[in-house]
C-alpha cells in the first residue's frame, strides 16, 4: 500500500462527462415514457426494466464513480441484485405453479390503452 | 511495509482541512478507503430493505395484471415523470459537487449540493400534491381503497405496495437531504478538499442511491 | 525496529514459560479505566465484547428458563400449571429470544469482537463508534421485545405466521419492532466485520493465510448484511398490517399468507446460517490447537464457509412444504436445500482429518467440540432427511423437526459457543478455571442434551404435533424422559457457569498462551491491553495461525519444551 495520504490518485473526470451522462438519463426518461404510451404487450415489462438497468448502470458507473474505481465496490449492488433477482424468480414461480385454490382471489379485467 | 509508529499512536495524522487520523488506521488512505467500502456495504444492505417490498410487488402483479394496470393509470403520471426527471437532476448536481470539490471550488460544490436538496424538497412537495389526491379520490391502501371499476382485490394491494415503496423512498430521500445538509456544511467551513471529501462522497452515494430506487419505481408504479 | 526472524519467532513457542511467579500483567483492557463511564462509552472491541458477553448471556439463561418452563408443563398430556395461552407466549418467546437474543448476535458479538482484530493484527475493528452502537441498538430492541413480553408476549411463535399474527391481540408490535431494531445491530455488526477483513489485515497476513475462525465470521457477515434488511421489512409489514389494516397478506384483501412465509424464511432460512458459521469457526481453532495439527483441508473449510453462506440463501421454500406453495417450486426447494449438505460433510471430514495423526489434547473445550461433531452429524443428516420433500410432508410441525433444529442449535452451536468460552477465557480473563469441573460441566450438558432431544425425534417421527398444549396420553413417558433431560441440561450450563464465575473472581492467573496454540490472537498478552500491540505485527512468508507442524513430540512437549 502506498503511503499516499490524497483520496483520488487520478485526476477526476472531465465535467463533459457528467453532462453527457445526465442527457442520456433524461433520454432514456423520455424513451420509457413513450414506450409505455405504444402498445401494451407481454414485453412492456421488460423492456422498462431493461431501460431502468441501463439507467441504473449509468448512474452506478459514472454518478457513483464505479467506472474509475477497483474491483471490490463494483460487485457489492450487483449482489444485492442478485439476491433480489433469486428472491422475486422464486416466489413468482411459486405462484405461478401454484395450485389454483391455493391462491388468494383475484379478477382479471380488459386492460385500456394508455 | 510496516507503517511509522507516529502514525500508529495517531499524533501526526491532522491534515490542514479534514479529521484526525483515528489510532487503528495506519494511514489517511486506508481510513478512507475503509469508510467509502463501509458506505458501499451499507447501500447494498438499504437496497436490501426495499427487496421485501419488491418481492411483493412482483407477487401481486403476477397475481393482478390487469388491475395494477388500471390503478397505474390512475396516479397521476405527469407528476410522477417530473419527480423522475427532477431526481434524475438532483443526482447530476451532487455528482457536479463532487467534481468542484476535487478542484477546490468549495462554492460551486455548496450551490450544487444546494440546488440538490432544493430538488430534494421539490420531489417532496409533488409527493405531497400525489398523495393528497390520492386521499380525495379514494385511492388507498388495504380496506380503504375505494375506487370505482377496479377489482378490489388487486387494487387494495397495488396502492398498499404504493404507499409503502413511495413512503419508504421518501424517508431517505429525507435522511439523504440531512446528509446533503451535512455536507454542504463541511464545504462551507472548508472542512474538505481535493485531498479530503469524504463527506461529499459518503452523502452523494447515498443520494444516488435514493435516485437509483426511484429510476425503478417510476415505471413498476406509473408505467404498468 | 529489528523484527525476530522467522525462526526465532516460532522458538518462541517452545521455550518454556515461566511456571512460577506468572502473574496477570498490570496493566490490560480490562484494569484500563474502571469508571463505568469508561466501559459504557468504551471503544475498544474486546470491551464491546465483553458487554456482549453478559447481554447475550441473560438472554440465553431467560430463553432457557422458559424451555424449562415448556417442559415442566409438558410432564402431563392434559391442562396443568398455566393456560393454554400462556404456553403459547412461552413457546414464542423462547423461541424469540433464543434465537434473536442469544443465537444471532452472541458467537460474533462475543467472540468476532474480541478476536477478529486480534487474529488480523490490527488494533480495533474498522468503525469502532458502529461497533458500539451495535451494542445500544441490541439493548433497545430487546428492552422493546422484553416490554412486550412483560406486557404478555406475543403468542404467534417466532416464525409469526399471518393471518394469525396480523388479527392476534396479543402484544406482537413491540416484540415485531424489537426484533427490528436488533436486526439493525446484527447488519452494523456485519458490515463492520466486512470491512474489518477486507481493509484491517497485517502487512504479509493475505487471505489464506487467515484463520478459519475469521472466515466463518466473514461469510457470516455477507449473510447478515444481505438477509437481515428483508426480515426487517417483513416484520414492519406485519406491524404495519396489524396497526393500519392494508391487509398486505390477508386473503380477503387479495393478500397472500404465504407470500408472508416466503419473506420470512428469506431471512430465516439464511439466519440458521448465521447461528452455525461462527460455530463452526470456532470448531476450526479448536480442533487444530487441542490437536495440534494444522487444518486437514484449509481451502476446503474456507470455500465451504463461503458456500455454505451462499447456498444458505437458495433453500428457504423447505420451510413451506406443506403451507401451499407450488409443487413444483417444493421439489426445487428440496434439492437446492441438499446442496448445502455438501459443504457441511466437507468440513466435517477436514475436522476429522485434523485430529488425525495430531496431538490431541482432551481438555474442554475439546471435549465440547467432540460433542459439537456427534450432534452436528446426528442433526444434519437428520436435516436432509427433512428436506426430502415426501418425508417432510409426515414430519412437519411435528417433534422431529423441533428435534433436528434443536440438534444444530444446541448440540452444535451451543456446544461450539461453551467451547469458545472455555478456549479462550484464559485469553479473555487472564485467569484459569478449573479442568476438572469444565469437563463435569460438559458431560452432564452432553447428557442433558441426548436425553432432552433424542426422544423428541421418536415423538416427532410417531406423529406429536409441536407447539401443542395437550397431547395424546401415550406420548407421556417420552415427554417425561424429555422433561428430566432439560433438568440435566439445565444443571450442566448450571456447573460451568459456576465454574466460570468462580474462575472469575478466584481463578488462577493463566500464563501468556497456556493452551499452546499457535493462533495469531495469542501473540497479544493475556488479557490484551488495550491496542491489542505495541508494535505492528508483521506476517512473515512462513508464518501462520495453524504452524503447528514446526515443533516436534507431543503437546506437553511442545508447552513446557522437550
Amino acid at each position: 500500500m502506498s503511503n499516499a495520504t490524497t483520496a483520488h490518485a487520478k485526476p477526476p473526470p472531465a465535467f463533459s462527462r457528467y453532462v453527457l451522462v445526465w442527457v442520456a438519463l433524461l433520454v432514456l426518461t423520455v424513451v420509457t415514457y413513450s414506450v409505455a404510451h405504444m402498445h401494451r404487450g407481454p414485453f412492456s415489462l421488460l423492456v422498462a426494466m431493461l431501460i431502468a438497468c441501463t439507467k441504473a448502470t449509468l448512474v452506478g458507473l459514472f454518478f457513483m464513480h464505479l467506472w474509475d474505481e477497483k474491483g471490490l465496490n463494483r460487485i457489492v449492488l450487483l449482489m444485492a441484485a442478485v439476491f433480489l433477482g433469486l428472491m422475486i424468480l422464486l416466489d413468482v414461480s411459486d405462484v405461478k405453479t401454484r395450485f389454483a385454490p391455493a391462491l388468494p382471489p383475484s379478477v382479471e379485467v380488459p386492460i385500456p390503452e394508455r | 511495509m510496516v507503517a511509522e509508529s507516529a502514525l500508529l499512536h495517531g499524533s501526526d495524522g491532522e491534515l490542514a482541512h479534514g479529521p484526525k487520523l483515528a489510532h487503528h488506521f495506519e494511514t489517511m488512505e486506508k481510513q478512507v478507503h475503509a469508510a467509502r467500502f463501509g458506505v458501499w456495504v451499507f447501500l447494498g444492505s438499504e437496497s436490501l430493505l426495499f427487496a421485501a417490498l419488491f418481492g411483493g410487488y412482483s407477487v401481486y402483479r403476477t397475481l393482478n395484471e390487469s388491475a395494477f394496470a388500471l390503478c397505474s393509470r390512475e396516479l397521476n403520471l405527469t407528476m410522477g415523470t417530473l419527480n423522475t426527471l427532477l431526481l434524475i437532476t438532483s443526482s447530476f448536481t451532487v455528482a457536479l459537487a463532487g467534481y468542484f470539490i476535487h478542484h477546490d471550488k468549495h462554492r460551486a460544490s455548496a450551490f450544487m449540493i444546494f440546488l440538490s436538496i432544493l430538488m430534494g424538497f421539490g420531489f417532496l412537495i409533488i409527493k405531497g400534491f400525489e398523495w393528497t389526491a390520492d386521499f380525495h379520490e379514494g385511492a388507498l391502501p388495504g380496506k380503504f381503497f375505494h375506487l370505482e371499476g377496479i377489482p378490489q382485490a388487486g387494487g387494495s394491494q397495488f396502492f398498499s405496495l404504493y404507499f409503502l415503496l413511495t413512503g419508504l423512498h421518501a424517508a431517505h430521500v429525507i435522511i439523504g437531504m440531512g446528509l446533503l445538509a451535512w455536507a454542504m456544511n463541511k464545504v462551507i467551513r472548508r472542512r474538505v478538499s481535493s485531498r479530503y471529501d469524504l463527506p461529499v462522497e459518503v452523502s452523494g452515494l447515498y443520494w444516488h442511491l435514493v435516485d437509483l430506487i426511484w429510476i425503478f419505481l417510476y415505471p413498476l408504479l406509473y408505467l404498468v | 525496529m529489528s523484527q525476530p526472524s522467522n525462526v526465532e519467532r516460532d522458538e518462541q513457542f517452545l521455550e518454556t514459560p515461566p511456571l512460577t511467579e506468572v502473574k496477570v500483567p498490570r496493566r490490560n483492557y480490562l484494569n484500563d479505566g474502571t469508571t463505568v463511564r469508561s466501559w459504557l462509552l468504551t471503544l475498544d472491541h474486546k470491551r464491546i465484547a465483553i458487554m456482549y458477553l453478559v447481554l447475550t448471556m441473560v438472554g440465553f439463561l431467560l430463553g432457557g428458563v422458559f424451555a424449562l418452563l415448556i417442559r415442566i408443563k409438558l410432564l402431563t398430556p392434559g391442562p396443568w400449571l398455566f393456560s393454554a395461552n400462556a404456553y403459547n407466549r412461552l413457546f414464542t418467546m423462547h423461541g424469540v429470544v433464543m434465537i434473536f437474543l442469544f443465537l444471532i448476535p452472541a458467537i460474533p458479538g462475543v467472540f468476532g469482537n474480541f478476536l477478529l482484530p486480534l487474529m488480523l493484527g490490527a488494533k480495533d475493528v474498522a468503525f469502532p463508534k458502529l461497533n458500539l452502537f451495535s451494542v445500544y441498538l441490541y439493548l433497545a430492541g430487546a428492552a422493546l421485545a422484553l416490554w412486550g413480553l412483560v406486557h404478555g408476549g406475543a403468542d404467534t411463535g417466532w416464525t409469526f405466521y399471518t393471518p394469525y399474527s396480523t388479527t392476534t391481540p396479543a402484544q406482537v408490535v413491540p416484540i415485531l419492532l424489537g426484533a427490528f431494531i436488533l436486526g439493525f445491530s446484527s447488519i452494523v455488526t456485519g458490515l463492520n466485520f466486512i470491512v474489518t477483513v477486507h481493509t484491517m489485515r497485517a502487512p504479509g497476513l493475505t487471505w489464506f493465510k487467515l484463520p478459519l475462525f475469521v472466515w466463518g465470521i466473514y461469510a457470516t457477515a455477507i449473510i447478515q448484511v444481505i438477509a437481515t434488511p428483508v426480515l426487517g421489512m417483513v416484520l414492519l409489514l406485519v406491524a404495519v398490517e396489524r396497526s393500519f389494516g392494508f391487509g398486505i397478506f390477508d386473503p380477503s384483501r387479495g393478500g397472500d399468507p404465504v407470500l408472508f412465509e416466503h419473506l420470512f424464511w428469506f431471512y430465516s432460512h439464511p439466519a440458521v446460517y448465521i447461528m452455525i458459521l461462527p460455530a463452526m469457526g470456532v470448531v476450526s481453532e479448536v480442533v487444530a490447537c487441542f490437536s495440534h495439527n494444522r487444518p486437514y483441508g484449509y481451502k476446503v473449510i474456507a470455500y465451504s464457509s463461503l458456500g455454505i453462506a451462499f447456498i444458505g440463501f437458495l433453500g428457504w421454500g423447505h420451510h413451506m412444504f406443506v403451507s401451499g406453495e407450488s409443487v413444483f417450486i417444493a421439489g426445487a426447494f428440496s434439492f437446492l436445500t441438499m446442496l448445502v449438505g455438501v459443504f457441511s460433510a466437507a468440513k466435517t471430514f477436514s475436522w476429522v482429518g485434523t485430529m488425525y495423526k495430531g496431538s490431541v489434547d482432551f481438555k474442554t473445550p475439546f471435549a465440547y467440540i467432540v460433542g459439537f461433531l456427534f450432534f452436528f452429524v446426528f442433526g444434519g443428516m437428520t436435516g436432509v432427511a427433512v428436506a426430502t420433500l415426501p418425508l417432510d410432508v409426515h414430519w412437519h410441525d411435528t417433534y422431529f423437526i423441533v428435534a433436528h433444529f434443536h440438534f444444530i442449535m444446541v448440540g452444535a452451536a451451543v456446544m461450539a459457543y461453551m467451547a469458545a468460552v472455555h478456549y479462550w477465557f484464559p485469553l479473555m480473563f487472564g485467569k484459569k478455571y478449573s479442568e476438572r469441573w469444565g469437563l463435569s460441566g460438559a458431560f452432564f450438558t452432553f447428557v442433558g442434551f441426548v436425553v432432552t432431544f433424542f426422544p423428541q425425534f421418536l415423538l416427532g417421527n410417531e406423529g406429536m404435533p409441536r407447539r401443542y398444549y395437550q397431547y395424546p396420553d401415550h406420548f407421556q413417558v417420552l415427554n417425561v424422559v424429555s422433561t428430566v433431560g432439560s433438568w440435566i441440561l439445565a444443571m450442566g450450563v448450571g456447573v460451568t457457569l459456576l465454574t466460570l464465575i468462580y474462575a472469575l473472581i478466584a481463578g488462577e492467573p493463566a500464563e501468556k498462551n497456556s493452551w499452546g496454540s499457535r493462533g495469531f490472537e495469542w501473540r497479544a498478552d493475556c488479557p490484551p491491553i488495550t491496542h491489542n500491540f505495541d508494535t505492528q505485527p508483521v506476517i512473515g512468508p512462513h508464518d501462520g495461525p495453524y504452524s503447528y507442524h514446526l515443533t516436534h513430540g507431543t503437546a506437553s512437549e511442545a508447552k513446557h519444551g522437550s
